[in-house]
C-alpha cells in the first residue's frame, strides 16, 4: 500500500487541510484578499497541502492535504528503504540524509510542526490573511498533541509505573516552547530581510494589545523594561513561558548555551518600541532576531542530541517546579496571551503528574483559570478575543494561579 | 455684575491703550475723560499691533464686559444695543457650564488649593492614571523624573491651558518646560482667547463706540464701527480676533486641539492614549458647541444681524457669513463637516511630513482607532462589508470622509450646486487613494499619503468655496436631513458602495450621522429654550431616535446633559461640570464599544425620512 497516497488517519485534521480551502470561510478569505481562489493559491497550499517545490506546478497528490511527506520529509529517497530491515538501525542523523524527518525526536518533531503552525521563511499567516478571516496561529505543542480532536498514529512514552509521572509531557512542553520561539524569531528575521516586504508585520505582535476595546479603566500597554508605553509587544505568545522552559532544559541536558535569555531580551528591546518601524529599526531587528535564532539553534541542537541518545529523564519534581514558576510569574502578567501560556504550561505539568490523581488540589484552580480565559459565546456570535478583559477579569484569572504556588517547589529562579 | 465704574474705566482704557498706557490709565480710573477720548481712540485704533505681538489678556479682562446677567438693563448697552449683536453674558455660561474652563483643573493629580487655602481642584482619576503611566514610561526609558506631573507637561498644557502667546510647535516642544507663568495662564483653563484669538490688540478697539445716532443701528444712539470691519483683513490679521463666524475658521480652531495640529504643538500621541487620555471623539462643530453649551446667539436670533442682512446683504455675508432666509445652523453644519475633513487631512499631512524626516511611519494615533481597537468576532461585520484596501491595514478615520461626502452629494443637487457635481465621488476616490497609501506600508507610506492628502485638501477647499455660493434655506436643510437619514440606513448595496455610499460599520460614522440628524432636526423644529420651563425637551423625532440608539451609539459627549440649544444665564439647567472625566469617559466608551451596525440601520429605517 502506498501510504503517501492516503490521508494519514481519518480523524487527523491534516487530512482535511486541502478540503477546507473550498469551504465558505476560505472562499470569503480569498475574495477579500483578491486574486485566485484559495485552493489555487500557493500561499494557502504551502500549508494546506504538500504542493511540491515548484510553486507553478500543482501535483496530483494535492488533494491529500497535509500528507505524510509534510511532516516526515520529502519521500523521494526514504520511501523505498524505510521499511527495509536496516532502516531501524540507522541513527536519526543518518535518516536525515534520506530526507527523513525523525519525528520521534521532539526537537525535530516540533520544528516540523512549527514550520506551518508558526511559520517560516516561505510560509506565514500574516495580518492581511487573519483580517480576511484566517484564524490566528497560536501554536503550543502540548495543546495540539493532547487535543481530543487529534488522534495520533504513533505511541509516546507512558507514565512511570512507580512515580506515575510522565515527564514526557513537560519535556514536550519545554521543547515545544523553545522550538516555537525559534520559528517565530526566524520568521521575524525573514520578514525583516525581505526587501519590499511588510514591515513590521502586525501578525508578529500581540493581538489583544490592539484588539481590545478602548476606554477601559486600566490601560494595559504599560511601559516595561523591554516595552514602550502603548506599543504592542512582539510575540508574547511565544516568549512568555520560554524562561521557564529554558530552566527545564537544565534538567534535560548539560552544556546548553546560556545566552538565549539575553538574546531574547535584546530582540524585545528592539521590537517593542516604535523605533522598530523605521529602516534602522528593521536592521536592528533582523540582527537581533538572527542572534536569537543562533542561540536557540545551539540550545535545540544540544537537546536534540540528548533526545537521540535518550538522556533526557527529568527529575520527578520538574513538573511541579514548572507550574510553581509559571504560576508565580502570572501575577505580573499584563495580557491574555501571557496568562494563557502560563496556564498551558501549568496544565502540562498537571497532566504530567497524573492529573487529578497526582495533584487534586490543582484541579479546581486550573479549571477556574481555563474558564476565566475562555472567549465568550453568545447569540450565534463566536468571539475570538477576550472581550472586556480588564483588570477585574485579569485578577479573576491571577488569583487561582496563586493557589498553585502554595504546592511543591519554590517559585521562580533557575536551578 | 460689571459695575458702572468699571465700564467707565474701560472706556478710558480704550483711549489710553492706543497710546500704550492702557493698563496704567485704566488703573487710575480717569472716568471723566472717557467721552472726550473717543475720537482719538478711533484714529489710533487704526494703528494695529503687529501680528507677533498678540498676547493673552485673560478671562478676567473679558469678563468685565462679557459677564452680564441682563445687559438690557445696562445703560451703556442700551446706547449701543450691544445685546442685539452679542449676548454679553458669554463668560457666565463659560464659567458655569463650559468644560473648557476646567481644562487645566482636570490635570490635577493632587488636591490643589489657592492662596486662601481653599480647595480649587481635586485629583482627577484619569490624570492620575496618565501621570503614573507616563512617569513609569520615563523611568523605563532611563529618564526618571519624580517631579513629573501632567500639569507641567507642555504637551498637555498646549490644550489644557491658555497659552500666553499663540502656541507654535517649536515653542511648545522646546520652550515650555513647565507650567510656569511664562508659558501659560492656567487659572482660566482654556479661556476665551484660545478660541477667539489672543486679545492684546483687539481688546481695546473692539469696545469702541461713537455717539452717532445716524450711523447707529435702529434704536441705538451709539455706533460701533468695529462690528462691520472686514473680518479677515482687519479684525483677524491686524488685531488677532479669530473669525469664528466663518465655520471653516471655527472648525480649524476647535480642531487644533480636538483633532490635533502639530504646527501648534497640539497632538495626542498614541503613547498619551495608552497612558489613559480619553479617546478624542470625531469632531462635529455643531454637536460639540451644542454641548459646550453655546454661549452665543445664532444670527437669526440677533436683531442687529437680521437687520443688517436686510439692509446690506452683501456686508452681512462678508462680515458675518449670514444670509437672510438661510438656516445658519445648516450652513454652519455643512461647511464645518467639510472643514473637519480638511483639518483631519492637514494633521495627516503634518504627520506624514514628520515620518518622512524620521524614515518611519505615522504614529498609531494617526490611524482609525476602531480599525484595531475592537473585539474579534465571527461572523465579522468587517469581513461581510469588505475593505477599501487590503484587509488588515488600519486606515484613515472614515467618519469625516463619510459626512463630508453626504454634504457634498446633497449640495450638488441644490440650485447653483453644479460646481459640486462629482465632488462626493471625487472625495471617495481620495479616500480610496488614502487607503492605499495607508496600507502600502504597515504604518503608512508617507510620500503616498502626502500625495493623496494634497488631492483631498484641494477638493475640500473647492467644496467649501462652492458651498458658500449656495442657499441653505429650510428646503435645503430638510433635504440635507433626508440625505443624512438615507446615509444612516444605507444597506450593503454593491452599486451604492461603488460610488461611496457605504453601509455604516463604524461607531464614529454612526455617531456623526446621529449628531447630524439631531442638529438638522432641532433646527427644523426651531426649538426655543425657555429658561422658565426648565430643562428643554427635544422634538419628537430626535427623542425617538435617541431612544432607539440608546446603549450602542454615542449621542451625548456629556452623559446626562440636556443641552438642545443655547444656554442662558437664568436657566435652571443642571450643570454637568460636576461629573468627573473618569465617569463621563466610562459612560461614553461603554456605549461606543457596544456599537451594533444592524440595529443602527434599523433605527433610522424605522424613523424614516423627515415628514413634510
Amino acid at each position: 500500500m502506498d501510504l503517501t497516497r492516503n490521508p494519514p488517519v481519518a480523524h487527523d485534521p491534516h487530512a482535511r487541510a486541502y478540503r477546507v480551502l473550498f469551504n465558505e470561510d476560505s472562499v470569503r478569505i480569498a475574495k477579500l484578499l483578491g486574486g485566485a481562489p484559495a485552493h489555487l493559491r500557493h500561499d494557502c497550499l504551502s500549508c494546506h497541502a504538500v504542493p511540491g517545490t515548484d510553486p507553478h506546478v500543482i501535483p496530483d497528490s494535492i488533494a491529500e492535504g497535509v500528507g505524510c511527506a509534510a511532516c516526515h520529509g520529502a519521500d523521494e529517497k526514504w520511501l523505498t528503504v524505510h521499511y527495509l530491515p536496516g532502516w531501524k538501525q540507522l541513527s536519526n542523523r543518518q535518516k536525515a540524509d534520506y530526507g527523513f524527518t525523525p519525528t520521534k525526536n521532539l526537537v525535530a518533531r516540533v520544528s516540523a510542526c512549527a514550520a506551518c503552525h508558526v511559520g517560516d521563511s516561505t510560509r506565514e499567516v500574516n495580518h492581511d490573511l487573519i483580517a480576511a478571516g484566517h484564524p490566528r496561529l497560536n501554536f503550543e505543542y502540548t495543546r495540539f498533541h493532547f487535543s481530543p480532536a487529534y488522534r495520533k498514529h504513533w505511541a509516546d512514552p507512558e507514565p512511570d509505573r512507580v512515580t506515575k509521572v510522565n515527564e514526557f509531557e513537560v519535556r514536550a512542553w519545554a521543547i515545544g516552547q523553545v522550538a516555537s520561539l525559534r520559528a517565530a524569531a526566524d520568521l521575524l528575521r525573514a520578514r525583516a530581510e525581505k526587501a519590499g516586504g511588510t514591515w513590521p508585520e502586525f501578525a508578529g505582535h500581540s493581538c489583544y494589545a490592539c484588539h481590545q476595546t478602548v476606554g477601559d479603566r486600566d490601560p494595559r500597554g504599560v511601559a516595561g523594561p523591554t516595552r514602550a508605553l502603548g506599543w504592542p509587544a512582539w510575540e508574547p505568545w511565544y516568549t512568555t513561558a520560554v524562561p521557564a522552559a529554558l530552566a527545564v532544559g537544565k534538567d534535560m541536558a548539560a552544556g546548553l548555551p546560556t545566552d538565549v535569555g539575553e538574546k531574547l531580551v535584546a530582540l524585545q528591546k528592539v521590537m517593542n518600541r516604535p523605533e522598530s518601524t523605521r529602516e534602522r529599526g528593521r536592521g536592528d531587528a533582523r540582527a537581533a532576531a538572527a542572534a536569537l535564532v543562533g542561540a536557540l539553534d545551539r540550545w535545540l541542537a544540544v537537546i536534540q542530541v540528548a533526545e537521540d541518545n535518550h538522556h533526557l529523564a527529568l527529575p520527578t519534581d520538574t513538573p511541579a517546579r514548572v507550574a510553581v514558576r509559571l504560576a508565580g510569574s502570572a501575577t505580573g502578567a499584563t495580557e491574555w496571551d501571557e496568562l494563557a501560556q502560563q496556564y498551558l504550561g501549568c496544565a502540562a505539568a498537571y497532566h504530567a503528574t497524573g492529573g487529578h490523581a497526582g495533584h487534586p488540589d490543582w484541579t479546581e484552580p486550573l479549571t477556574a483559570i481555563k474558564t476565566g480565559l475562555a472567549f465568550p459565546r453568545s447569540g450565534g456570535v463566536r468571539w475570538d478575543s477576550p472581550v472586556g478583559f480588564d483588570r477585574d477579569k485579569m485578577n479573576q484569572v491571577r488569583m487561582p494561579f496563586l493557589r498553585l504556588t502554595g504546592g511543591n517547589g519554590t517559585p521562580g529562579g533557575d536551578r | 455684575m460689571t459695575t458702572q465704574a468699571e465700564r467707565v474705566g474701560r472706556a478710558i482704557g480704550l483711549a489710553a491703550g492706543t497710546l500704550g498706557l492702557a493698563v496704567a490709565l485704566a488703573a487710575a480710573g480717569l472716568g471723566a475723560q472717557a467721552a472726550q477720548k473717543e475720537e482719538s481712540a478711533q484714529k489710533v485704533a487704526a494703528q494695529p499691533a503687529g501680528e507677533k505681538s498678540f498676547t493673552l489678556e485673560g478671562a478676567s479682562i473679558c469678563q468685565k464686559c462679557h459677564n452680564e446677567s441682563d445687559p438690557t438693563t445696562v445703560p451703556e448697552y442700551k446706547q449701543t444695543l450691544g445685546y442685539e449683536f452679542i449676548r454679553l453674558w458669554e463668560n457666565k455660561i463659560w464659567g458655569a457650564y463650559d468644560l473648557h474652563s476646567l481644562a487645566y483643573k482636570n490635570l490635577a493629580t493632587t488636591e490643589w488649593k489657592n492662596e486662601a487655602d481653599e480647595v480649587i481642584a481635586r485629583p482627577n482619576v484619569t490624570a492620575v492614571r496618565m501621570e503614573t503611566n507616563l512617569r513609569q514610561a520615563l523611568r523605563q526609558a532611563g529618564k526618571d523624573d519624580k517631579n513629573y506631573t501632567v500639569a507641567a507637561d507642555s504637551r498637555c498644557l498646549a490644550c489644557h491651558a491658555s497659552a500666553k502667546v499663540p502656541p507654535a510647535r517649536a515653542l511648545v516642544e522646546t520652550k515650555w518646560t513647565a507650567a510656569d507663568d511664562y508659558n501659560t495662564d492656567t487659572k482660566d483653563g482654556v479661556g476665551c482667547e484660545m478660541c477667539h484669538g489672543h486679545g492684546s490688540a483687539y481688546r481695546d478697539p473692539h469696545q469702541l463706540s461713537k455717539l452717532d445716532k445716524k450711523s447707529a443701528p435702529p434704536g441705538a444712539i451709539r455706533s460701533v464701527a468695529w462690528r462691520e470691519w472686514d473680518p479677515v483683513e482687519k479684525k483677524s490679521k491686524e488685531f488677532g480676533l479669530v473669525n469664528l463666524r466663518d465655520p471653516a475658521v471655527a472648525t480649524a480652531r476647535c480642531a487644533s486641539c480636538h483633532v490635533g495640529n502639530l504646527d501648534e504643538g497640539r497632538f495626542v500621541t498614541h503613547e498619551m492614549y495608552a497612558a489613559g487620555h480619553p479617546p478624542l471623539p470625531p469632531l462635529d462643530l455643531i454637536a460639540y458647541t451644542r454641548e459646550q453649551p453655546r454661549h452665543w446667539g445664532l444670527p437669526s436670533e440677533m436683531p442687529y444681524l437680521t437687520g443688517l442682512a436686510k439692509r446690506d446683504a452683501e456686508k452681512a455675508w462678508k462680515v458675518f457669513h449670514y444670509r437672510a432666509g438661510e438656516s445658519a445652523v445648516t450652513r454652519r453644519f455643512a461647511e464645518s463637516a467639510v472643514a473637519t475633513l480638511r483639518a483631519n487631512l492637514d494633521l495627516t499631512a503634518q504627520l506624514a511630513a514628520d515620518a518622512t524626516k524620521t524614515g518611519g511611519g505615522l504614529d498609531f494615533s494617526a490611524f482609525d482607532c476602531y480599525a484595531c481597537h475592537h473585539d474579534l468576532k465571527y461572523p465579522s461585520d468587517r469581513q461581510a462589508r469588505g475593505y477599501l484596501g487590503p484587509p488588515g491595514r488600519p486606515l484613515f478615520r472614515p467618519a469625516p470622509f463619510a459626512l463630508a461626502r453626504v454634504v457634498a452629494d446633497h449640495a450638488a443637487g441644490l440650485k447653483g450646486g453644479e460646481a459640486l457635481s462629482g465632488k462626493a465621488a471625487a472625495l471617495f476616490e481620495v479616500e480610496k487613494e488614502l487607503a492605499r497609501a495607508f496600507g502600502a506600508k504597515t504604518f503608512g507610506d508617507p510620500a503616498l499619503i502626502q500625495k493623496a492628502v494634497a488631492k483631498g485638501t484641494g477638493l475640500t477647499d473647492e467644496t467649501l468655496a462652492a458651498l458658500q455660493k449656495l442657499t441653505y434655506d429650510p428646503t435645503a436643510r430638510d433635504g440635507l436631513l433626508a440625505a443624512v437619514e438615507a446615509a444612516a440606513r444605507q444597506g450593503a448595496d454593491p452599486k451604492a458602495m461603488a460610488v461611496g455610499r457605504l453601509p455604516v460599520a463604524d461607531p464614529e460614522v454612526a455617531q456623526l450621522y446621529a449628531w447630524a440628524y439631531e442638529t438638522l432636526a432641532l433646527d427644523r423644529a426651531g426649538t426655543v429654550v425657555d429658561p422658565k420651563a426648565g430643562p428643554p425637551k427635544p422634538p419628537a423625532d430626535v427623542e425617538a431616535l435617541h431612544a432607539k440608539l440608546k446603549g450602542f451609539v454615542v449621542t451625548r459627549l456629556r452623559p446626562g446633559a440636556v443641552f438642545y440649544g443655547e444656554q442662558q444665564p437664568k436657566g435652571g439647567l443642571p450643570a454637568p461640570n460636576l461629573e468627573s472625566v473618569d465617569r463621563r469617559l466610562q459612560q461614553r466608551m461603554a456605549v461606543f464599544n457596544n456599537f451594533q451596525a444592524d440595529p443602527f440601520r434599523r433605527a433610522f429605517a424605522e424613523i424614516g425620512p423627515p415628514k413634510k
